[in-house]
């Protein structure tokens, strides 16, 4: 093995790091606990095994890619490694502002000199050398790291898991060949071999020709018809000629038999510990936690809502909260079950919909589609309200917070903040060492904690008195012995296995099951003990392990019968002894694990191919599946992630991203589109480019603050050179959106209209909406009123005239009034007055009935202008904090002045003065003006330069092009009526600066041209 | 600009979550408008708050909110006393009066 320093001084603390099979970092021989968290692990493998200077930016992107402080999240992983790496005076772990590195130095790592051994090099060594080398594998590389959940390190991981696996077969090839002579040593190798590769023909083969070759023909049979049964099982597919030919050989008597047994290999099944029973009736010690459960239980409705249990995995979280749902029925409540999972970090309101679809049903709200998320949200606590109020106290167990969903995070909080005095419960579990890989449900935690929300549960070791009681409950056979400690000694096998497990009562029972099966081996790992009783199991419960171990979450019979092909009247009899094992548990909805580690270990015992073949056939079938919601899509873009299959999924990803946006859940959404991009970027062009176009359409549907508008266009020219228009106009419209939204009108016009030009075969309404609201949007503000008008050209093609939409006639109306067509901009004006109304969009209403105001008053029609303001009276009510109900006074005092020329501008005053009041610049200066008109004709023109004044400041301060220009007039007619010429061209000067740049009204054009004229006869 | 403040009551309560999509939503408006928001402060309960911007004018404001759909208890202008004296002193010049 590699190590550069063995000649050093022996004070030196010896560092070995392992990254084949879990990781393991060891000093002088003695393991280190690693922390818990996974992305900090696979940190560690990827410095370890690149060996190399790394980025910062690199390794965020890597493992941190999202909305949270990535550099945070490095820098905490980075301190958690350093005291791990950097062990006596040695520092191996280099880090400064850029660059992040590991040095090995005189460390030992397992993969340091893999790959660097050519098969010469390793044809040459001694045999002893390549078994010392074969050590090394103690499983995959990294193994449990892969992270799907992180696409680029899961890439990497994938890569270089193949990588060692490849050494590890030409490693064990060259040992059977060594043992050529001696078939019985070379047939671990070989087994060896066929465990890497379940389905491989070659190690099959040499298997067989070993049995041959040791004079076992019957086993060779045997071996022969149980890899036909898996090849049918798992690719549908007849064993091959070469295969067959050693079946006839065997067969006819060709290969003589010799008198040499095999020594006992696992070929045959082995006896099966007798059944345990399968949970405990009564919950052992934990008394003060009891009494927490009882009295927070007791204060619900009036106290915090949220019980949170802490504590390392194994130590009995789940079985006390399971405690508390008896307690909530024996209260006459009910309890509801949901589980995050670790392989569903994407299923938005995971653990929320299994909760309360197992007890509502279709009466779900997670079931139908709700306007918004405060809709969702709301539905969700009125259920669980009215369900507490009906049915009494309500608990929601919600296990393993640490893989919470950012939607489900979310909710967990608003129903937390907004319960009342409402008698439901939320209890939930927790690994805190985990939470570190999950900082939104870290959030939530803190935040739940500082509102006095939260209650939290330590769950601390158990002790060995404890311990030995819940071995003795559940866990019979020869070893355990029921004697209480103290009473008479215990046996020492018991009492190493109790002391062993340190509190931790998951180790404690694998360990007794362990001993009671006849195991020597009780200071052995947990994983081990979980490997040697899967091995005891029949083929039939391994298989099914296998399955539910790689579906990676709960699971109903339907769905194992649905992935494995089987029915489920040959599925449930494996499922009841897989339960009387205390490996899997029945639920009210399907089936799980007793336990995470359970789940971990039965993937676990599948090698990379299997788990790839595995994954495949469930993402098939997972994909045949009624989904009419597409809630399965996360889950097969996980499974064919994993499978390799990269299309099928990014497609998943396209759909569950989309689903997550109908859920409100944007945070999944985006992670899944990240996920989709990655995954593509490895298919052929004509494939991937309407992909990645689609994937990006979630980011920005979803509204997100990144810039995508170089990449789409980027994109749309790559679907122009594919011979791809209808992917093309997806990308420039999905770039028109973006400009939209950042208020670049003219390139989000530029790219619509480029869009429109490549296809109109896509979503014309949600197009037109577009352009209709992005013209209202200009015309209201006066800007950019040409490219207004062409968006009410696209608009009007896509909507059509008869559209319902609001904002069409809106700004059909406002562009008829700004061009001078009064007559026209009124009907359009009164059909989106009528619409607005049809819709109860309230504000849509009052300010077409303003603009109508305008409008009338400007054509002198006064008793339309009372009409309307009747209305603007009516609708402010609904609106307002005074502005419109102002506006509307000042328009009836203009329509009263132009009705009764020479009376009194008092009312007017008034209105103005709560149009002050109200803040309300824009109305102001309309109104000012129309007043300042009024006056300059009835000939009060120091009224009338007075309210222009006034109007230009309130124009000013809201930067109103056309109001600016109406009061500039008025001010230089004024004094031109007065004689002061040069005061008159000076506003002109002014109005002449701003005309050039302002989009300003027809009318208001034609009034600069005729001021003009006149001062200028007035000169000559 | 002015200091705008606008005053929201929520029912139900808003979230961190809430608070971002809204100020997402109104960004569009808010941008063409000139809005700049300063700060926002929602009760503990997460049933009140204020959010304070730098605008033209109170209706500005109003307009970018109901233009994006996004629903507001009150708008108004307001001042920034930021030149008053801590509180222990405030009592001083009534103690001298005495």
């Amino acid at each position: 093995m590699f190590s550069a320093g063995d000649a050093k001084s022996a004070a030196t603390p010896k560092l070995e790091i392992r990254l084949l099979g879990e990781p393991e970092v060891l000093v002088d021989g003695r393991s280190l606990a690693l922390p818990a968290s996974k992305k900090t692990r696979a940190l560690l493998g990827y410095l370890v095994k690149t060996g190399r200077a790394q980025r910062r930016e690199r390794l965020c992107e890597l493992l941190w890619d999202g909305p949270d402080d990535p550099r945070a999240g490095l820098r905490w992983s980075l301190a958690k490694l350093r005291p791990l790496l950097n062990a006596g005076a040695t520092e191996r772990l280099l880090a400064d502002r850029e660059r992040v590195s590991f040095e090995a130095g005189d460390a030992v790592v397992d993969v340091a000199d893999l790959g660097l051994q050519s098969r010469a090099a390793l044809q040459s060594a001694s045999t002893e050398r390549l078994m010392a080398l074969l050590q090394r594998f103690r499983g995959p590389f990294l193994e449990g790291l892969e992270l799907s959940s992180c696409p680029m390190f899961f890439a990497w991981c994938v890569a270089e898991r193949e990588s060692c696996r490849a050494e590890h077969v030409a490693l064990l090839n060259l040992l059977v060949e060594r043992h050529r002579a001696e078939p019985l040593s070379a047939l671990s190798y070989a087994r060896a071999l066929i465990g890497l590769d379940p389905v491989a023909e070659s190690p099959r083969l040499l298997l067989l020709d070993l049995l041959i070759e040791a004079g076992e023909p019957q086993r060779a049979l045997e071996e022969y018809g149980s890899y036909a049964r898996t090849l049918e099982r798992e690719l549908h597919v007849a064993p091959s000629w070469e295969l067959e030919r050693r079946r006839l050989l065997i067969s006819s008597g060709t290969v003589p038999a010799r008198a040499t047994s095999l020594p006992a290999v696992a070929l045959t099944e082995r006896p099966t510990p007798p059944a345990a029973p399968a949970r405990a009736a009564e919950l052992v010690g934990r008394l003060p936690q009891r009494q927490a459960l009882h009295a927070w239980l007791e204060g619900l409705g009036h106290d915090r809502p949220v019980l949170l249990v802490w504590g390392e995995p194994g130590i009995g979280k789940t079985r006390l909260l399971e405690e508390l749902a008896t307690l909530t029925r024996a209260f006459g409540g009910q309890a509801l079950h949901g589980k995050a999972f670790e392989a569903e970090l994407v299923r938005p309101y995971g653990p929320f919909i299994d909760a309360l679809r197992s007890q509502f049903g279709t009466q779900s709200p997670f079931s139908s589609q709700a306007a918004d998320r405060e809709r969702l949200y709301d539905a969700v606590l009125e259920l669980l309200q009215h369900t507490a109020e009906t049915q009494g106290p309500l608990l929601l167990v919600l296990d393993d917070v640490h893989w919470f969903d950012e939607a489900s995070v979310g909710l967990l909080h608003y129903l937390a903040r907004a319960l009342g005095t409402a008698k439901v419960g939320f209890a939930l579990a927790a690994r805190k060492a985990e939470l570190a890989d999950n900082p939104t449900a870290q959030r939530l935690l803190r935040a739940l904690g500082k509102a006095q929300l939260l209650q939290t549960v330590d769950l601390g070791p158990m002790s060995v008195d404890e311990l030995h009681q819940l071995v003795c409950s559940q866990v019979r056979g020869e070893g355990i012995t029921s004697a209480r400690p103290g009473d008479a000694p215990l046996p020492d096998a018991l009492t190493r296995t109790l002391n062993e497990a340190a509190g931790n009562p998951l180790f404690a029972l694998e360990a007794a099951r362990a001993l009671a099966s006849g195991s020597e081996d009780v200071t052995g790992s947990l994983s081990s003990w979980l490997a040697e009783r899967m091995e005891r199991l029949r083929e039939p419960e391994r298989a099914l392990l296998a399955w539910a171990g790689a579906l990676g979450r709960s699971f109903d019979v339907d769905v194992l019968a649905r992935v494995t092909g089987l029915q489920a009247s040959e599925l449930l009899p494996s499922l009841e002894r897989l339960e009387q094992h205390a490996i899997l548990r029945g639920k009210s909805a399907g089936y799980d694990f007793a336990h995470d580690v359970w789940r971990q270990a039965a993937y676990r015992q599948m090698s990379s191919p299997r788990q790839r073949l595995v994954h495949a056939q469930i993402a098939k079938a997972l994909g045949q599946a009624p989904d009419h919601d597409d809630a399965l899509a996360s889950e097969i873009a996980h499974h064919a992630a994993l499978c390799g299959d990269a299309e099928l999924a990014a497609r998943a990803c396209i759909t569950a991203g989309r689903r997550c946006l109908r859920l409100f859940a944007v945070s999944e959404g985006r992670n899944l589109s990240q996920r989709g991009y990655q995954l593509a970027s490895g298919l052929p062009e004509t494939v991937r480019v309407p992909f990645l176009v689609e994937l990006l359409s979630i980011q920005v549907l979803s509204e997100t603050r990144v810039d995508l508008v170089a990449t789409l266009l980027e994109l749309a020219e790559r679907a122009r050179r594919a011979g791809l228009p209808a992917v093309e106009a997806r990308a420039f419209y999905l770039s028109s959106v973006q400009q939209f939204r950042r208020g670049e009108n003219q390139a989000a016009l530029r790219s619509a209209l480029m869009r429109i030009e490549a296809t109109r075969q896509a979503e014309p309404q949600e197009l037109g909406a577009h352009f209709a609201g992005a013209a209202r949007c200009c015309l209201l503000l006066e800007q950019n009123v040409d490219v207004a008008g062409q968006f009410v050209t696209e608009a009007r093609k896509l909507l059509g005239d008869d559209s319902d939409a609001v904002d069409l006639a809106w700004s059909r109306g406002l562009l008829a009034h700004v061009r001078g067509d009064l007559q026209g901009a009124a009907q359009q004006l009164q059909r989106a007055l009528q619409l607005a109304r049809a819709q109860q969009a309230h504000w849509e209403e009052a300010e077409c009935l303003l603009e109508l105001g305008w409008l009338e008053l400007e054509r002198g029609a006064w008793q339309r202008v009372f009409e309307h303001t009747a209305g603007l009276v009516h609708v402010a009510a609904q609106l307002d904090e005074g502005a419109y109900t102002a506006a509307a006074r000042s328009q009836m005092a203009l329509a009263t002045l132009t009705r009764d020329p020479g009376s009194s501008f008092d009312t007017f005053e008034e209105s103005a003065q709560s149009l002050r009041a109200a803040d309300a610049n824009r109305l102001l200066a309309i109104a000012l003006n129309r007043a300042a008109r009024l006056a300059f004709s009835g000939g009060a023109d120091e009224r009338a330069s007075r309210y222009a004044e006034q109007a230009l400041a309130a124009a000013g301060v809201v930067e109103r092009a056309n109001e600016i220009a109406c009061a500039r007039l008025t001010l230089a007619e004024v004094a031109a009526r007065a004689g002061q010429l040069n005061v008159a061209r000076s506003h002109l000067g002014e109005l002449h600066a701003h005309a050039v740049s302002a989009d300003l009204s027809a009318s208001n054009a034609r009034a600069i041209a005729r001021v003009r004229q006149q001062i200028t006869q007035m000169e000559g | 600009m002015a200091v705008i403040v606008v005053e929201y009551e929520f029912s139900p309560p808003i979230t961190e979550e809430g608070l971002r999509q809204m100020s997402e939503t109104l960004a569009p408006c808010s941008r063409m408008r000139r809005l700049r928001r300063l700060r926002t402060i929602v009760s503990q309960d997460g049933r009140r708050g204020f959010c304070e911007f730098e605008a033209p004018d109170a209706e500005t404001v109003r307009d970018a909110y109901r233009s994006a759909g996004v629903t507001f208890l009150s708008v108004w202008p307001a001042k920034l006393y930021d030149g008053l004296p801590p509180s222990e002193q405030a009592v001083a010049p009534a103690a001298e009066n005495q």
